[in-house]
């Protein structure tokens, strides 16, 4: 049985929330009774997940400025001003080197994975400032952590992702936002933990960074049977 | 005999503050060195006085990055370091930056430390290896909120050191980072575009209870540069007199005035 962790009624906004993890997270909070909008640049997948979860989805592209402040605006709005908890998990992958990795797509990946989150993260900052405060999650990777150099530029934005939550967590405190960076490796289920650090049980949690990884990246494993 | 004799060196934003520190020091070693700079004024300047040579460049115009590239390995005959140190500061915390400000910052301080690197990476395997040291800030280590654009951006900056590291290690590139503190002149002594900026006399102190200086900057650059160096590849060096080393390391540098 999923434990109830006194989050009904708040409201929630879930950003790239068609992705595999966002939309466990979508589907998790959803079931904690959480008004869930999030967006996503799938309608179709978008639309299917919103049907299956109770969530609403809002359609957005976050590489186009004016259509994350839309979808932003919107979300806000449907909770009446008052956003209780923000889940950002938007963001593109590239393959490759820094070498490898061509301007476009690093001016891309610097606009969709980090600047869109600051932005994404300014917008509710202040609405969550104004009405007494909330809980902010960042969605990152173990690659923020530790340089994954074959997703170069990916690590590089991670890495500035992690330290854009930290900040928030410090300017936060006295308003009562906290924020959290949570870094699963692929495959992992983070929702249980992105629900807790949206809940007051983690009251006292803030600019922490926690990874979701089974251990894995706790120390380097080196393998001497080979 | 300098310890960066016969070293072919290009130095980003070496016409002020820590990159001007680096530029001199790395001509007293022996390397020959071309600076880049926005303001051309200054750059002919230090030219003239430290003997270096002076490429105009703007970071944030990617085809200013790689003529001004070019134009230095023509100058210099090949090249063996890029000091990449071409960055802006912007005082204010996250939630009070304006997309105009986040951009300026991000853009010159992450993007062009990019464009650099991937200009200079097949000059330095041309020359059969070479090194890369990226002016970073202890505000990368752990971020500041009073310049919130600037913490992240230099973390980012950090992550692009290890990613380098990894990738062009195997041709005999080291890639490293030195994280400077507040330093006069230097960042934080430009705050606001002013060329006056705050006072260092009323700067918080770290534990070694002074400023930093450009040649204290310098001097890990240097190492880094040189032979000294050549098994550091992704590291990231405080230079920063303890202040990143405890929550509350600027007490004591307090209580030592205060005796």
């Amino acid at each position: 049985m999923t434990v109830r962790l006194g989050l009904a009624g708040r409201c929630a906004l879930v950003t790239g929330g068609t992705s595999n993890i966002a939309s466990a997270c979508v589907s998790r909070l959803c079931a904690e009774g959480v008004a869930v909008a999030f967006t996503g640049s799938n309608s179709p997948r978008g639309e299917s997940i919103a049907s299956e979860t109770g969530g609403s989805f809002l359609e957005c592209d976050h590489s186009d400025r004016a259509s994350t402040d839309r979808a932003v605006g919107k979300a806000i709005e449907r909770c009446g001003g008052r956003l209780d908890i923000l889940v950002t998990n938007a963001g593109m992958q590239f393959e490759g080197s820094v070498e490898d990795t061509p301007e476009a797509v690093f001016r891309e990946l610097l606009e969709v994975n980090l600047t869109s989150l600051f932005r994404v993260g300014r917008a509710c900052f202040e609405s969550m400032r104004a009405h007494g405060g909330g809980s902010m999650i960042h969605v990152g990777s173990e690659a923020g952590i530790r340089a994954a150099h074959e997703t170069a530029a990916y690590s590089v934005m991670t890495a500035g992702a992690i330290a854009v939550a930290e900040l928030f967590a410090a300017e936060g405190a006295p308003y009562r936002i906290r924020s959290n960076a949570v870094c699963p490796r692929a495959g992992t289920d983070a929702a249980a933990l992105v629900a807790w650090l949206a809940s007051d049980e983690s009251a006292s949690v803030s600019g922490a960074t926690l990874r979701v990884d089974g251990g894995a990246g706790a120390a380097m494993l080196v393998d001497t049977r080979t | 005999m300098g310890r960066l004799d016969g070293i072919r060196a290009l130095v980003t934003g070496g016409t002020s503050g820590i990159g001007a520190s680096v530029a001199q020091r790395f001509r007293c070693e022996g390397a020959a060195v071309v600076c880049t700079g926005r303001d051309e004024a200054r750059g002919r300047e230090l030219a003239a006085r430290a003997g270096v040579d002076f490429v105009r460049a703007d970071v944030r115009d990617s085809g200013a990055v790689s003529s001004s590239v070019t134009a230095a390995v023509a100058r210099l005959g090949g090249l063996d370091v890029l000091v990449a140190n071409a960055g802006v500061i912007h005082e204010a915390q996250l939630s009070e930056t304006t997309d105009e400000a986040w951009d300026a910052v991000l853009e010159t301080n992450l993007t062009g430390y990019y464009l650099y690197a991937v200009a200079c990476l097949p000059h330095l395997r041309a020359a059969g290896g070479g090194s890369i040291t990226m002016i970073s800030s202890d505000a990368g280590v752990w971020g500041e909120t009073a310049i919130g654009a600037y913490s992240v951006s230099k973390r980012a900056v950090n992550m692009l050191v290890a990613a380098l590291a990894v990738e062009a290690g195997p041709h005999g590139i080291r890639v490293n980072a030195v994280c400077p503190g507040d330093t006069a002149p230097g960042m934080a002594t430009y705050v606001g575009g002013r060329s006056e900026g705050p006072d260092p006399a009323s700067w918080t102190l770290p534990p070694l209870a002074r400023v930093g200086t450009g040649a204290d900057v310098a001097s890990a650059a240097t190492f880094f540069a040189s032979a000294d160096g050549a098994f550091c590849n992704g590291s990231i060096l405080l230079v920063d007199g303890g202040m990143r080393a405890s929550l509350r390391a600027s007490s004591v540098a307090r209580e030592v005035k205060q005796r």
